[in-house]
């Protein structure tokens, strides 16, 4: 996009608003104050009015790359274009090898040129949770990105291990460096591969990395940098990228930088993002490689038995089947007697509601595993059912192509036997070592050779090094080639793992390796880890010596497609022996399923004859001091520090009331205007059930019941005091035998959080990761790695119960109030007249930041509306205290 | 002290969303109010902003709503109404003041009309310009920038401005 001679955005607004001002009719001419601070906020301060978004500085594209290449730029472009012409060679090699070893493969011709750029490819705005969907976009070919890199100009591609993203980025170069040499005129691409910046100056590193052309001769407006590599810089060289990118920010440059390591990593550049390919997409990259028969038969062996099964039975009893409705379509009602519906059912759904696709496909979502997939169905003929499969099977095959296995007697022809010779064991030592020694991805040759060398002995590792340089496992980087890495990060991560679980085997402890401070945060050892557990298929004994030292890498490793572990380990994930570092993740999952089979702990449920089982927890009368929590204000909720009393005791629910409890009213009560306020009962006019009763994400048996509004809650508070005087059920507390059950007022909400001590969370007095059900990972409030991004029942957080007992007091949802809400908290509260005001709600939930989770947080919701994050807890306090709300009938 | 309910109105594409997501504290989340005495839900975009010593709700027709139709059900709990034009689209102006219009046929509260997009180079004076000419002296008209956390704010602040001259508010300044 060159818009050369066009006036500024910036200046653009300033003229339309110049331009309203001129146009005030007398009328309006009181409102030229307000347009006048609108032309200031609009010109002057520009695009820092977007603080949630880190937006390159653009500035007007008043480029001088019009100029014609010079002689030297020629030659360099012509050079550019030379090396990343066989860029596609990767997977043409794929394609002419897999034609070439295994001649019964049916192999389309075009496959030969195939290029694997098929990315879906959107911009991420703002915090993942939150839909964007306006502002997303989908790049569908190399052509759009090129397009979308045009416009944005200074650009970070992010995205997983093996998405792509050199490729693309050597892909752009080539691109770009033809386009310009097509034209005579243009962008001059600078491909650099980051990794080995090892703290050099910069600008000199770069000049290194482009033989043949002095950088700063030419025009900052016509370099194209294409970095690589971001994540495998250290924290404090990404640092001295940005503030050299900052002081170039008249160039265009694109970042290519892993998804994980990008969170500390995160330049003032538009952020793109490589989604994983979806099902259709890697189905159409199959066909584009193999005949029909070929491809069926490799995709749907990746896709796994039970869903190929489904697919042979939607053929045969569809009217009209097709390869997209079999994944997207409406299949109508199935039955578990239907046994291949049923599991298409599932299939759907579990596509639909997660994105998790079956079998293999899941891994082979990323392509670089895809491309491997199709690598080893070339060659052995069969494709890889599991990731530590499809990883073994590939590293097998390439070394068998490096010739170094001669040098491992008594091998045999199989892929396993294949990695427990020397050369797999030198790779795995070697990629053990680079990590641990906490030089990441990249090393020096020296290094490595003797790091070899003292465990191996005399070996001429300088000739064995260039055996698997020549087999594509590992690479030198052709700037520097005395620095050695891994061809790619997951072969590295891949051999680690074998050595990690030597490791293990050994007996050696987790927390000798892994970090122990922080150990939430991303650390290289994770994705090693990961595919361990993949790797040895039953993890029991992985997750029982991990769990202590980072149970929630635990968790990914028992999740992993092909991974299973006792329930004796599973259960020690839930209850491990450092308590500190307990699995939410797990625990939340493992609610889900006693739900499917049937909470029976006490208090979640119903009694015999229906009646919700409510454990009381006593509350001691006391004084304390509400509020007072300062960086509250801001948001307006920090209500105000004023010493309350409450001169009685009462009890507080401990736990909030889940869907069962509630369903009891629905069945009971719920039509009978005796239990519902004047105005609750108008509101709820027809309404037989509440708000996403039927959403089978929130509503589980025994999570707290949401999508209540303030009329539904306080009559279901009605109902359980008639409920309870009905069965003349009385506490055990003198002073409570004439009792009423009602919604809390925020003070005794409060007390009970705050016990004893007026700490600000219910357990102590800072958040704890893993405390409770809220979003720790929250942008610009990152506080721990767990977000479930839903309810979860009730009591699994253990740790984070108050010092009385009582549960989800932080975090999970938000819990109704009795008392009207305003901005300034006022004691006595205020309960009558009923209306649709706003009334309080306390203790954050699973969609909120730590901001939210304090007990002091004092906020509101508007009384009739039932959302995904409210719920309810009650009290039982001496009748005749506070206002009953169905009096104003 | 007051809590104060701001209903932001205007056709399909106009900006709403953005410009409650700029002007909220919180991440916008999608509501659904329901209409007392009747079962009728409208899908309502909801977001707030705490501007001491006044919280602002705001409230956005959702799924294509007729303006006209969502607000007369709900103006009796809102405090003001927000109308948007849309700054880039002056073939919807005469269809956008049909709307406002019948809003504010019998509506004495705070008003004020935002004309969005200011800073999309497709932006019409024009609608600006017409925007002023058919509300005459009823309410401020003001263009903004949807996107612009700033610029919303200054939209934020003539509805406080306009809450105070229609007496909407009543706390001590």
């Amino acid at each position: 996009m060159a818009a050369t001679g066009e006036t500024s955005e910036g200046g653009n607004q300033e003229l339309r608003l110049r331009k309203a001002l001129e146009s005030l009719s007398p009328l309006q001419e009181a409102h030229r104050p307000r347009l006048q601070q609108q032309l200031e906020v609009l010109t002057i301060k520009g695009t820092e009015a977007l603080p949630a978004e880190p937006t390159p500085e653009v500035t007007p594209l008043a480029w001088d790359n019009r100029d014609p290449l010079s002689g030297l730029e020629r030659e360099y472009v012509a050079r550019v274009v030379q090396r990343f012409r066989p860029v596609a060679g990767i997977y043409a090699d794929l394609s002419i090898g897999g034609r070439a070893s295994a001649g019964v493969r049916r192999i389309r011709p075009e496959a030969v040129e195939f290029v694997a750029l098929h990315h879906d490819v959107y911009t991420s705005l703002s915090h993942s949770f939150e839909a964007a969907s306006t502002s997303s976009f989908v790049v569908e070919t190399l052509n759009d990105l090129i397009r979308i890199v045009d416009e944005h100009r200074r650009v970070a591609l992010i995205g997983d291990p093996g998405c792509g993203k050199t490729t693309t980025l050597q892909m752009l170069a080539y691109s770009y460096a033809r386009r310009t040499l097509e034209a005579g005129s243009g962008l001059i691409p600078f491909f650099v591969d980051l990794g080995g910046l090892g703290g050099r100056d910069i600008d000199e590193y770069l000049q290194e990395q482009v033989s043949g052309l002095v950088v700063e001769g030419v025009a900052m407006t016509r370099r194209f940098y294409i970095l690589d590599g971001l994540n495998e810089i250290a924290v404090s060289d990404s640092e001295r990228v940005a503030a050299w990118l900052h002081d170039r920010n008249d160039t265009q440059v694109i970042v290519a930088c892993r998804k994980l390591d990008y969170l500390e990593r995160e330049l003032p550049l538009r952020r793109i993002d490589v989604r994983s390919l979806d099902v259709r997409q890697i189905h159409a990259l199959i066909g584009r490689i193999f005949e029909d028969r070929e491809r069926d038969r490799l995709f749907w062996s990746l896709a796994g038995r039970d869903a190929a099964a489904a697919w042979r039975w939607y053929r045969g009893n569809m009217p009209r089947p097709s390869f997209d409705d079999f994944w997207y379509g409406d299949i109508g009602r199935s039955y578990p007697y239907e046994l291949e519906k049923y599991t298409l059912y599932n299939v759907q759904g579990s596509v639909r509601e997660r994105g998790s696709l079956p079998g293999v496909l899941d891994v082979v979502s990323n392509p670089f595993l895809l491309f491997a997939a199709i690598l080893i169905f070339m060659n052995n003929n069969e494709p890889p059912h599991n990731r530590s499969g499809l990883f073994s099977q590939l590293a097998a095959l390439m070394l068998r192509r490096s010739g170094l296995l001669a040098l491992s007697s008594g091998r045999r022809d199989d892929g396993e036997n294949d990695l427990s010779t020397l050369p797999s064991q030198w790779l795995s030592y070697l990629a053990f070592r680079m990590i641990q020694s906490g030089q990441g991805t990249g090393v020096e040759k020296a290094w490595a050779v003797s790091e070899l060398t003292q465990r191996y002995g005399d070996q001429n590792f300088e000739v064995v090094i260039a055996k698997l340089v020549s087999a594509s496992l590992l690479d030198l980087y052709s700037a520097n080639p005395v620095l050695l890495k891994f061809r790619h990060q997951l072969m590295q991560e891949f051999f680690a793992c074998l050595a990690l679980i030597d490791e293990m085997q050994t007996g050696r402890s987790a927390a000798q390796l892994l970090k122990t401070d922080n150990w939430w945060d991303p650390s290289p050892w994770d994705e090693a880890v990961v595919l361990a557990a993949a790797v040895l298929g039953d993890a029991s004994e992985l997750v029982t010596w991990l769990t202590p030292v980072n149970p929630s890498l635990a968790f990914r490793c028992i999740n992993e497609p092909g991974v299973f572990a006792s329930d004796d380990v599973y259960q020690a994930l839930l209850d491990p022996p450092t308590t500190a570092r307990m699995c939410p993740n797990a625990r939340a999952e493992w609610g889900r399923r006693i739900a499917e089979a049937g909470d029976s702990r006490p208090g979640v449920g119903l009694l015999a004859d229906s009646t919700p089982d409510i454990l009381w927890v006593p509350v001691p009368s006391g004084t304390m001091e509400m509020g007072g929590q300062g960086d509250l204000a801001t948001l307006g909720i920090a209500g105000s520090l004023v010493e309350v009393t409450i001169p009685y005791k009462y009890m507080v629910a401990k736990y909030p009331i889940t869907c069962t409890q509630f369903s009891a009213f629905v069945s009971d009560g719920y039509g009978d205007p005796k239990y519902w306020s004047s105005i609750g009962w108008q509101w709820k006019h027809d309404q037989a059930v509440p708000r996403l009763w039927t959403d089978n994400i929130l509503h589980v048996s025994n999570h707290p019941v949401v999508g209540i509004s303030w009329f539904e809650a306080s009559a279901f508070a009605r109902w359980m005091d008639e409920r309870l005087h009905n069965l003349e059920w009385k506490p055990d507390i003198p002073e409570l035998v004439d009792y009423q059950v009602s919604l809390p007022l925020e003070a005794e909400w409060e007390l009970a959080a705050r016990y004893p001590d007026g700490r600000s969370f219910p357990w102590g007095w800072s958040y704890a990761p893993g405390h409770a059900n809220i979003d720790e990972t929250y942008l610009g409030e990152l506080c721990g790695p767990y977000a479930q991004r839903r309810t979860t029942a009730v009591g699994i957080y253990e740790q984070g119960r108050s010092e009385l007992g009582i549960y989800d007091l932080c975090g999970n949802v938000w819990e109704w109030c009795i008392s009207k809400w305003d901005v300034v908290y006022h004691f006595p509260e205020t309960v009558l007249p009923v209306s649709l005001d706003h009334r309080g709600v306390r203790g954050g939930s699973w969609y909120n930041s730590v901001a939210f989770a304090r007990c002091e947080a004092h906020d509101c919701q508007d009384a009739d509306l039932g959302v995904n994050d409210v719920g309810m807890r009650l009290v039982l306090r001496p009748r005749g205290l506070v206002a009953d709300i169905g009096s104003d009938t | 002290m007051p809590t104060l309910k701001v209903f932001v109105a205007g056709l399909p594409g106009v900006g709403k969303t953005e410009t409650i997501k700029s002007a909220s504290d919180l991440p916008l989340v999608s509501v659904e109010k329901k209409i007392l005495g009747t079962s009728e839900i409208h899908v309502m975009d909801y977001g707030r902003v705490y501007l001491p010593p006044v919280m602002l709700y705001f409230y956005a027709n959702t799924h294509g709503e007729a303006p006209s139709t969502v607000w007369p059900r709900l103006r009796d709990e809102m405090q003001a109404l927000l109308f948007l034009y849309d700054g880039t689209a002056p073939e919807q102006a005469a269809r956008a003041h049909k709307e406002f219009t019948s809003c504010i046929s019998d509506y004495t509260g705070a008003v004020v009309i935002g004309v969005s997009k200011i800073d999309d180079p497709q932006f019409s004076s024009g609608v600006y310009d017409s925007a002023v000419e058919a509300v005459g002296s009823r309410c401020a008209v003001l263009p903004y920038a949807g996107l612009q956390r700033d610029s919303v704010r200054v939209l934020v602040d003539e509805i406080i401005r306009s809450l105070s001259n229609t007496g909407g508010l009543a706390w001590p300044t």
